[in-house]
């Protein structure tokens, strides 16, 4: 059932098996299946309520301190359903060398293998609600979407099926289920203020929870979960000090550290390109079928980063009628209305390439008859990256605190030399396998010798890494089953717990990291399975 | 495909053209692609990125391109034998007959 926690008595004391604090996709998956095939009682505890207010919203302020990020309050949602409320719904599964430890990067590597997690994916397909039957054979649904895949090198490239989710708003698409579930209570407007623990901060023994303008009573459960967003559970561990002063389960010094999110730079080169037949189709657009929509996306691969180090990549193609250089671009347009060209080459090495490496004629008719050769369609991938785990780039709490006296989150966010060289790499490794392949020819920056990484890239709003999953807590808060290595009986279930971010969006490994942590618990505690 | 796909007698027979002043038909006001060679030749060795050394370049061009002068692109975007003119992405064979083009028309600065 779900209930307004306004409508609740002042210093009540609630009690559950399990105590869920956060009602987004990593919260509302962990609660329906907990209470699946359970008789556990289960509590989520949610700060919002259907809707966006204000009061609530406004707990999310914090300041930007690094690099330029959208304001705290944003890029996060703070209802039920969390941001799963204003996301965009690719799912793709992280891939084998995500989870292994790359030579020539130490603090990568995951306790957990790709194959530990195989199967909580495929469980996690109904959740997001896109296509169950064998969704990640890129091949197969490129041929159903009558296209065909490209040939790239496997030293470099892979090609990647992305589903698309309609998007699945976990809040409202779960109500119901949430509703009737007879062990699960869901909690609307309660805010968890405080983590109380025993004397020496390895168990927690309860939760005080406080409404806005409302009553304030507490939770005691036996084993409890934090499924906020990566930069929310990294606020909530450093403030609960009284008892353990840098913060609960902070004794490798790592809550808060790490923060990465998606980078991307759109485009990150111009293709004019020269596709044969059907190979361009599935890469161009996304293909709604019954069960979501498909797209192929041409990632890289897995030898390349267990190969050399340079983090994980993806390029979306899509068409567009610009042409490269936005700047020469509108130079040349003005020029072109004056019937004159601007000081500018492009023209020439264009006419180059037509004439040496033979492009069709009806690109040289663009080219050498109208005059204007970026009045024509060209592709200009989207390329996104992973960015490389650094403990400098971190959430950290300021002096202001919320109305409830909580020290607010800030966030100290830096990129370094290596998001640049995985940036100009992949564009490298794409113009190389176009030309290879005579698919097109490349217009870029990003290979330049003074490529820095701009000061404005897109970002994915993915807070993770925040409190990194390790084999041991010298260099990590959770372990394997996502349990706090310095307290028994506290679990995270968000971004939070993944040590490196790939370059898949990370909702779908979210969902599924919460159906394994529903189970963990579940044998935790005496039920099925 | 369509359009000109030179071996290394079409380069050279393509350079002694140039030196004539001649090349392929354009659009009227357009660039010829023999005249674009020269412009982008003269973009290339304005900054050192190619050397000013015609025999040793030829040389280089003529072992690239026994199979074609499309095969030979392929393989040197592949292999990553890029040059950048302004952002485009050409390959090192294309880059050296401009350079190559230049100098048959005598205008290397």
């Amino acid at each position: 059932m779900i209930v307004d926690a306004v409508e609740l008595s002042d210093g009540v004391l609630l009690e559950a098996d399990v105590c869920i604090v956060g009602g987004g996709p990593a919260g509302i998956t962990a609660a329906l299946e907990l209470a699946k095939a359970s008789r556990l009682k289960v509590l989520l505890v949610e700060s919002g309520g259907f809707g966006i207010d204000n009061p609530t919203q406004d707990l999310y302020i914090g300041p930007n301190l690094g690099r330029n990020y959208p304001p705290l309050d944003e890029a996060r949602l703070r209802m039920l359903g969390g941001s799963t409320n204003h996301w965009s719904g690719y799912c793709m599964k992280l891939t084998p060398a995500d989870f292994e430890k790359r030579n020539w990067s130490p603090e990568t590597g995951w306790p957990v293998s790709h194959e530990d997690l195989a199967p909580y994916y495929e469980r996690a397909l109904p959740y997001v609600e896109v296509e169950t039957d064998d969704p990640y054979d890129a091949d197969r649904w490129a041929r159903q979407v009558g296209g065909e895949l490209i040939e790239w090198s496997p030293e470099y490239f892979d090609n990647v099926a992305s589903w698309t989710s309609p998007p699945t708003g976990f809040g409202i698409v779960y109500e119901d289920d949430l509703e009737r579930a007879g062990n699960l209570t869901v909690l609307l407007h309660a805010n968890l203020t405080e983590i109380e623990t025993n004397e020496t901060a390895s168990e927690v023994t309860g939760l005080k929870i406080s409404v806005i303008d409302g009553p304030e009573f507490r939770v005691r459960a036996k084993s409890y979960v934090l499924a906020q967003g990566g930069i929310e559970v990294a606020r909530t561990l450093l403030a609960t000090n009284k008892v353990a002063s840098d913060g609960l389960g902070n004794g490798s010094d790592t809550v808060g550290r790490y923060f990465a999110d998606h980078i991307a730079i759109r485009p990150a080169l111009w293709v004019w390109p020269d596709f044969p037949g059907r190979k361009l189709l599935p890469y161009r657009k996304e293909h709604f079928l019954d069960n979501g929509g498909y797209w192929a996306i041409a990632a890289s691969s897995d030898a390349l980063r267990r190969s050399e180090p340079v983090g994980g990549f993806m390029f979306h193609f899509l068409p567009t009628g610009a042409g490269p250089g936005q700047n020469s671009f509108r130079a040349l347009v003005g020029s072109a209305a004056k019937a004159e060209f601007p000081e500018y080459t492009s023209t020439h090495v264009m006419n180059v390439i037509r004439d040496l490496d033979g492009v069709p004629d009806a690109v040289a008719a663009a080219l050498t008859g109208s005059g204007n050769v970026f009045d024509r369609e060209w592709i200009a991938p989207w390329l996104t990256i992973e960015c490389m785990p650094n403990p400098d780039s971190r959430v950290v709490l300021v002096d202001e605190k919320d109305r409830f006296g909580i020290p607010r989150a800030g966030l100290d966010w830096h990129l370094t030399e290596a998001e640049a060289h995985t940036f100009a790499r992949a564009t490298e490794l794409m113009t190389r396998e176009l030309g290879r392949l005579g698919y097109g020819r490349v217009w870029t920056t990003l290979t330049r010798d003074d490529f820095r990484t701009p000061d404005y890239v897109h970002k994915g709003k993915h807070a993770i890494s925040t409190t990194r999953m390790s084999e041991t807590g010298r260099t990590g808060v959770v372990d394997r089953n996502c349990r706090l290595h310095e307290v028994n009986n506290l679990y995270i279930a968000s971004s939070s717990v993944f040590p490196t971010n790939s370059y898949v969006q990370p909702t779908f490994s979210i969902v599924a990291f919460a159906i394994r942590l529903a189970d963990h618990l579940k044998k935790q505690h005496g039920a099925q399975p | 495909m369509t359009g000109i796909h030179p071996t290394r007698r079409d380069v050279l027979a393509a350079l002694t053209i140039a030196a004539a002043g001649l090349g392929p038909a354009s659009a009227a006001g357009a660039p010829t692609p023999v005249e674009s060679r020269i412009v982008v030749g003269r973009w290339l060795l304005a900054r050192g990125i190619l050397a000013d050394a015609p025999d040793a370049l030829l040389r280089r061009l003529d072992a690239k391109v026994a199979a074609g002068f499309p095969a030979a692109v392929r393989a040197d975007l592949g292999a990553g034998r890029i040059v950048s003119v302004e952002g485009w992405q050409l390959s090192d064979c294309e880059a050296i007959v401009c350079v190559l083009a230049c100098h048959a028309d005598g205008r290397v600065s």
